[in-house]
């Protein structure tokens, strides 16, 4: 069914790409969202990537890559978009070392600090939070988010971690680490 | 659970959260409204556009070879941007030494080999006795000049000395030339071809075609329009005929045909503009023009463009693809077909305008206004040359800017056109002159360039024939009467845009500028002080009219003992203030009854005080005493002279009120005690001043030209140097406007009467 809709998308049917996006746009939406923190230019770059995606159907040679290229149309908007805010603001991270930590904390009971968790993720450098926002939020395969990044698995990897850990000494050094880190194995 | 687990469970939990908004399906609604009013690209150009992407090391969008399409597609513009360089250096025009026929050669677009160089000078003047109705051709180191009596002259341009003679005994059309021959058609409808040599008769075709236009020469080909509609195509070489298309109804005339890319062009209201083919004159294209009058063809590449007839007061001026006879743009005015070089087309006009446009959009990029009709110019070097009819003068016109270079008078009309090359301007005047402009080489410059006109012209190496008068005797160019001695930005003076000026018998200058101040300045033009501001109390002043059509304005008089006299126009009054800026009362209100002002405009004081106050919005003319009493009104129900805008009123030596009416184009004299016209004389302008000799200097309206007119109102000066806003001090100084709105010091010399 959903290949079938993407066939009558790539012929110029609207109703079927109309559906496809109702299917799609929240999910793409909600990526942007935590791609750019921030709802408005998030809405712009779907937008931007839904109308490429409309006018450009006839590119797309397999149907079944259809989610998949949308995340990568939205992916290359919010890039674009996070590129132009960034010469509007500058952010200044401070970067902790773990070994000044000197914990390594359990996060499983931070939920309640959640928001912190927000702050830190938008302190991430924005190839990191896309790659964090294709695994964990889309649920992609690092293969996948590969293909996606036009990157080397590798790479996504490496940004994968590098993007991790940058939150854990983040949010310990902010004084996020739970009681259970106590309850680290020796 | 590791550590490294909870982290990653904690985000996916927290983009889980984080990433719904509510407003989605508003949203996904606004997307589907966008892109259902596009249609996808057709699928070469999306797989060219979209980025390959591969899913499992297949490509699953866009195409592989896109890189390769992109570097084909570069190598292939490149190619098309080579051969068109390559198709635009070859087809461009190239100037011809010589000015074969009717307005200088088969596309009629005016363009010549070589102008004058430098300031204008008469090389020779000839008189024929007959009136010069047609073109004049240069070939082969000839002018060749048809008169009203039905003969043809050589002239040489070296001495214009007389080579030969051709009598056709009926009047004459034509000539055009192509290599050795010179065609002419004459009143019996015989067409003559002559070696320019000689003036021999090679061959002539008797009753080849009726009343027919000015030849035009292309290809091997002769194409003339007739007065029944037809254009006839003939060989060059022996007369015979090609071919005959009917254009137009047997009741239309078709001019002089235009003829380029294997096309020749005719124009007639009924006909419309039609391209026929050269070779067999077949219609390729008709483009309806909606019946309006039509003048002569002119084509440029790739563009024919024809206008109204030169002495027709309606029309338009269209530009026309040739490829396909569709309309490029179209301007409605009736200009005439212009004359084109490169990016630039000039038309000319039966309302004396001249007209400078972009050839690709026919956005008018400057205006000249001059007097009479003004036919299409011919083009050399950057600059344009025409006729002024009514002004009876020869201009050079910048093409780039559209300002006059130098003008010099001629001694009649010129009913047809210009011819330029090999270094000079030729005119044939209705006086039966023919004048041959030449350059005296130097830097053009326009406070010397008409003095040295006729004065330094070189002697003529050979001596003339009896027929040629001398240089010295005949042209007298106008001279630039300003000398600027100073040039103060206002800037500089921590002033605004200038609005008014006058210069005080003291010497003292006062100027209004657009921050609603009046300042004074020392006759050396430091500020010595300012007043006023924005507001409407007693002392302030608003200049600017509220309505954006209306003028600006802030004039400014000086009366006795320094009392100053500004017309506060949109506080609909006039303020009297000491010279140092104390309030001393005002005339008029908006509130004030029949005193009112609608929109005190310019306004000049006389040694008692009297104040004369043009109204630009009740049209009149009002005299108030020192005390602020109506003394007269003068407007177009006590005379029609002053039915329109009048400007700047200003007092000659005799007490009368000088003011020019740019709605009639007239100088007006007004006496001073009764607000009787007393006199009037043709003029432009929307400026004047008067000297102590009584010589009247007219600017004019958005131009750049100021005209000197004596007590005779004859014309004896003319500048272009885009004087404004001119005010006599004492001493003869004058203190005016340039262009820019700088302030300029200057000395005025006039030529003896």
């Amino acid at each position: 069914m959903h290949n079938e809709l993407v066939e009558r998308a790539r012929t110029g049917d609207h109703d079927a790409f109309s559906v496809l996006v109702r299917a799609a746009g929240p999910r793409l939406l909600g990526a942007a969202r935590l791609i750019l923190r921030d709802t408005d230019r998030a809405e712009d770059a779907v937008q931007e990537a839904l109308f490429l995606a409309w006018r450009n159907v006839r590119a797309l040679r397999d149907p079944g890559a259809w989610d998949a290229w949308l995340y990568r149309l939205t992916i290359r908007a919010c890039y674009h978009a996070a590129k132009s805010a960034n010469r509007r603001a500058v952010v200044e991270l401070h970067v902790v070392s773990p070994l000044e930590t000197g914990a390594d904390p359990d996060f499983s009971t931070l939920v309640v600090e959640r928001d912190r968790v927000g702050r830190a993720i938008g302190r991430l450098p924005v190839d990191q939070r896309m790659v964090m926002v294709l695994h964990f939020y889309l649920d992609l395969p690092l293969t996948d988010a590969a293909d996606i990044l036009e990157i080397p698995v590798g790479t996504v990897k490496s940004r994968l971690h590098r993007g991790l850990e940058t939150l854990r000494t983040t949010m310990a050094r902010e004084g996020d680490v739970p009681s259970g880190a106590e309850e680290r194995p020796a | 659970m590791t550590s490294q687990q909870s982290l990653e469970r904690l985000v996916a939990g927290w983009m889980a959260q984080e990433a719904p908004a509510g407003s989605d399906a508003e949203f996904i609604d606004r997307i589907v409204a966008v892109t259902v009013q596009k249609q996808p690209r057709p699928a070469w150009l999306a797989l060219l556009l979209e980025s390959p992407m591969r899913r499992r090391s297949r490509v699953a969008v866009g195409s592989p070879m896109r890189r390769m399409a992109f570097v084909v597609a570069l190598v292939l513009m490149g190619a098309i941007a080579a051969l068109g360089v390559g198709a635009i250096l070859l087809t461009q025009q190239t100037p011809p030494e010589d000015w074969s026929g009717f307005r200088g050669g088969p596309g009629h677009d005016g363009l010549g080999g070589a102008g004058p160089v430098g300031n204008p000078i008469a090389r020779w003047t000839v008189p024929l006795g007959a009136p010069i109705r047609n073109n004049i051709s240069v070939l082969g180191g000839l002018a060749i000049v048809p008169t009203e009596d039905g003969v043809l002259h050589a002239i040489r341009l070296s001495d214009g000395s007389e080579q030969w003679t051709y009598r056709a005994g009926t009047s004459l059309t034509g000539p055009a030339g192509l290599d050795d021959l010179v065609y002419v058609r004459d009143g019996r409808g015989t067409l003559h071809a002559l070696e320019v040599a000689t003036g021999t008769e090679r061959w002539s075709v008797g009753g080849a075609v009726g009343s027919a236009s000015s030849p035009t020469i292309s290809d091997g080909s002769i194409y003339v329009g007739t007065s029944d509609g037809h254009v006839v195509a003939f060989d060059a070489r022996s007369g015979e005929r090609r071919w005959d298309r009917e254009v137009a109804p047997s009741n239309e005339i078709i001019g002089s045909p235009a003829a380029g890319a294997g096309l020749v062009f005719a124009a007639s209201p009924s006909g419309g503009l039609v391209a026929l083919r050269a070779a067999t004159g077949d219609v390729v294209w008709r483009l309806d023009t909606g019946g309006d009058p039509l003048g002569t063809v002119s084509y440029a590449d790739g563009t024919a463009y024809v206008g109204a007839p030169s002495e027709d007061s309606s029309g338009r001026l269209r530009a026309v693809d040739v490829g396909k006879g569709l309309l490029r743009w179209v301007v409605d005015e009736p200009l005439s077909s212009p004359s084109v070089v490169g990016s630039r087309v000039i038309s000319g006009s039966d309302h004396g305008v001249l007209s400078g446009r972009d050839a690709a959009t026919g956005t008018e990029l400057w205006r000249l206004n001059t007097k009479g009709i003004n036919r299409a110019p011919a083009i050399a070097g950057g600059i344009a040359y025409v006729a002024a009819d009514a002004d009876r003068q020869v201009l050079a016109i910048d093409l780039e800017t559209g300002h006059v270079l130098w003008r010099t008078p001629v001694d009649g009309e010129n009913q047809c056109c210009l011819a330029v090359a090999r270094g000079l301007v030729l005119a044939g005047t209705m006086n039966g002159t023919v004048y041959a402009i030449a350059g005296d080489g130097q830097l053009i410059g326009p406070s010397r360039a008409f003095a040295s006109a006729i004065a330094t012209a070189p002697p003529a190496t050979v001596a003339p024939s009896p027929s040629v008068s001398t240089p010295a005797t005949t042209a007298s160019p106008l001279v630039d009467p300003f000398t600027i001695t100073r040039r103060i930005d206002p800037a500089d003076l921590g002033l605004g845009s200038l609005l008014g000026l006058v210069v005080a018998p003291s010497g003292e200058i006062y100027v209004t500028d657009q921050s609603d101040h009046v300042t004074r300045l020392d006759a050396t033009g430091r500020v010595v002080g300012s007043w006023g501001g924005s507001g409407s109390a007693h002392g302030q002043f608003d200049f600017s009219p509220a309505s954006s059509s209306e003028n600006v304005h802030g004039s400014i008089g000086v009366g006795p003992e320094g009392t100053v006299y500004v017309s506060d126009s949109d506080n609909h009054r006039v303020q009297v203030v000491s010279p140092t800026g104390a309030f001393i009362r005002q005339f008029g209100s908006i509130e004030s009854g029949r005193d009112q002002f609608a929109l005190a405009y310019d306004l000049t004081a006389d040694a008692a005080g009297n104040v004369y106050v043009l109204d630009d919005g009740l049209r009149n003319l009002r005299k108030f005493s020192s005390t602020g009493k109506r003394l007269w009104t003068a407007d177009e129900t006590t005379d029609a002279v002053l039915d329109g805008h009048g400007h700047t009123a200003t007092l000659d030596a005799q007490g009368r009120i000088v003011l020019v009416n740019d709605d009639l184009g007239k100088v007006v004299y007004v006496d001073a005690d009764r607000g009787t016209v007393v006199d009037s004389f043709d003029a432009n302008g929307c400026d004047a001043a008067v000297d102590s000799k009584g010589n009247v200097f007219v600017s004019g309206c958005g131009t750049a030209q100021t005209q000197v007119f004596d007590v005779d109102h004859r014309l004896i000066s003319a500048s272009d140097r885009g004087i404004s806003m001119l005010r006599f001090g004492p001493d003869g100084r004058a203190v005016a406007l340039d262009q820019t709105g700088a302030i300029l010091f200057l000395t005025v010399t006039l030529p003896p009467s």
